[in-house]
């Protein structure tokens, strides 16, 4: 683990450029979960654990803040940044890991702000903050950014081209499938509570194909522990980080352009 | 980390600082081949320049020379060891021709990040390392000013304060002079001299070949992937042969020029009273003068002179360039 580069990426977190970025995300989430909350819509529990820790804040912000070739707090975009660090003595594998990390403790912080806002959204909306909050839903969502964070060091551990690629067609097909299934929805003419419901579990089918989640409730109140459950979840992410590494070690980072 | 540094400067007392061997480099699953079966030795404590045009696969060559590129073929030894050898990276620094910083950061931040990946203690010590190389540097006065103000020539110099964080016994400066003004450019020679008396063994690539006569010892011209000479700077002299003929007694250009193209050798320069005559091999100059005299070319006198890397190396440049130039708009316009 390098030191030097966890300090200095929590360091640019505090960047202001993108923390007005993250501000105006988290800002969008409130008002679109607010104004959910103060329909008619029915809080599940399933409901709470996608919607409000829901994999949406925790990746943009992921992608954004860990990958050098998606943040903009760059001087040049075409310079060689990479390509200094790396003519430094770090392992590849301690930049992989330290970019993880520094992405965990990030999101980390996202997901308590989140979790205070829901608390003040569900008073404002005059529900019982219960209803729309509980310890399991927070511990998955920490669960999940460690998954999350994960699938986007693998991302941005690739070539520029591809990790663009990849990204733009998880991206692309998030989108269309949560507005197909909500369309779908409006043209049969569901109420605003299972509509809403029908999109997260859309987004949810299909954010399971790229990143696997774990069910903390289910862990802790089930009779026996889940174990298949948790060795999926933990191979996931081991998966994930050993990808990296081993793009981080084949990729090239320096070119002709004289 | 002392003991590293030891060990690896003991090392380079045996062997030489570099040693490339029949080194190959494609793209594209061999498609484009870019360097191609390149052997050089790099002595401790050399000066070395790699020279060519456009598109030679100088900036390749450093790459490979970093680890930053992997080599289709050959071997590459620093100080006897692999180059991604972590104890080659600790005596390493590194200026890419075109650095990419972090807008928010300031100098002193930025280098302080630099120092921590070198494996440097954060004491008093690093502090004034710090110091040193911003007044190297001459950047010392806005070491608080953030990095995104800074002027494309402020960013070279910061780039240049970087390498000399961690106290390199190694070092590669990809157009080190690039975006710099005179000052700065005098600047980056000062540095240079004091690489050469620290015995810091440095990898230049540039096109500034008035500057690279200057401070170099050695240098390589790359043509098309292959290192087509590779000598000592003091080596330029006699290289250029001056022919002087007497005033009334001008020969035929067409036969001087076809004797001289027997000789395998180039007429760089002729007027009335005449000609440069440049030389592969500084031994060739007795043969040369023998066959102008067997041809009947009266000489009054013929003496060697020096010639600049500029004389030598510029028309190649130039013609490689312009080669390149038309190759890439013949490829825009298909």
């Amino acid at each position: 683990m390098s030191i030097a580069i966890l300090m200095f990426t929590i360091r640019r977190y505090l960047y202001w450029r993108t923390l007005i970025s993250i501000s105006m995300l988290i800002l969008g989430w409130a008002l679109w979960v607010g104004a959910l909350l103060s329909t008619d819509l029915v809080v599940t529990r399933e409901w709470a654990r996608s919607m409000l820790f829901g994999p949406f804040i925790p990746m943009c912000v992921a992608l954004y803040v860990i990958s050098p070739q998606f943040a903009n707090t760059q001087q040049r975009k075409d310079g060689e940044y990479l390509s200094l660090i790396f003519s430094r003595p770090l392992p590849r594998w301690s930049y992989v890991l330290s970019k993880w990390l520094s992405g965990v403790i990030f999101i980390l912080a996202i997901v308590i702000i989140q979790a205070v806002l829901a608390f003040a959204l569900a008073g404002v909306a005059g529900r019982q903050p219960r209803d729309v909050l509980d310890c399991y839903s927070v511990a998955d969502a920490i669960l999940n950014a460690i998954s999350y964070t994960a699938l986007i060091v693998l991302i941005s551990s690739l070539p520029s081209p591809w990790g663009y690629w990849i990204f733009a067609w998880i991206w692309a097909a998030c989108v269309l499938i949560t507005m197909g299934v909500g369309t779908m929805s409006f043209i049969t003419s569901l109420s605003v509570s299972e509509l809403s419901n029908s999109v997260v579990t859309a987004a949810q089918f299909l954010f399971s194909f790229f990143s696997v989640g774990i069910d903390s409730y289910h862990v802790f109140k089930s009779s026996r522990l889940p174990l298949i459950d948790i060795v999926i979840y933990v191979s996931n992410v081991v998966c994930y980080l050993t990808l990296s590494m081993f793009a981080m070690n084949r990729r090239e980072f320096f070119y002709a352009n004289d | 980390m002392s003991t590293t540094l030891n060990t690896v400067t003991e090392e380079a007392s045996k062997a030489p600082a570099i040693l490339i061997e029949n080194l190959g480099k494609s793209f594209n699953f061999g498609r484009i081949k870019v360097l191609d079966d390149v052997s050089l030795r790099v002595a401790d404590g050399d000066i070395f320049a790699l020279i060519g045009p456009n598109g030679a696969g100088k900036t390749t060559l450093m790459g490979c020379m970093l680890a930053l590129l992997r080599p289709s073929r050959g071997r590459i030894r620093i100080f006897g060891k692999p180059p991604d050898h972590i104890d080659v990276r600790r005596v390493t620094g590194f200026l890419p021709e075109r650095p990419s910083f972090e807008n928010w950061m300031n100098p002193r931040e930025f280098l302080t990040f630099h120092q921590m990946l070198a494996g440097r203690s954060s004491d008093q010590a690093a502090k004034k390392e710090i110091d040193d190389a911003l007044a190297a540097v001459e950047l010392e006065n806005v070491a608080r000013r953030q990095i995104a103000k800074f002027s494309r020539g402020m960013l070279q110099r910061l780039g240049l304060a970087q390498v000399l964080i961690g106290k390199p016994k190694l070092c590669f400066l990809d157009e080190p002079t690039s975006g710099m003004d005179p000052p700065g450019m005098e600047m980056v020679r000062n540095i240079l001299k004091r690489f050469r008396k620290d015995g810091v063994t440095v990898v230049i690539n540039s096109h500034h070949l008035d500057e690279i006569e200057r401070v170099c010892t050695r240098f390589a011209f790359i043509r098309k992937g292959k290192i087509e000479t590779e000598e000592a700077i003091s080596t330029l002299n006699r290289k250029l042969l001056i022919a002087k003929w007497p005033e009334e007694e001008k020969p035929d250009i067409d036969l001087l020029t076809r004797v001289l193209t027997e000789c395998g050798v180039t007429l760089a320069d002729q007027n009335d009273g005449y000609a440069k005559i440049l030389l592969t091999n500084r031994h060739d100059g007795p043969k040369v003068i023998e066959r102008l005299v067997q041809s009947g070319i009266r000489l009054d006198e013929v003496f060697f002179d020096r010639r600049s890397l500029s004389e030598l190396f510029r028309p190649a440049v130039q013609q490689q360039s312009t080669q390149t130039s038309a190759a890439i708009k013949e490829e825009n316009e298909q």
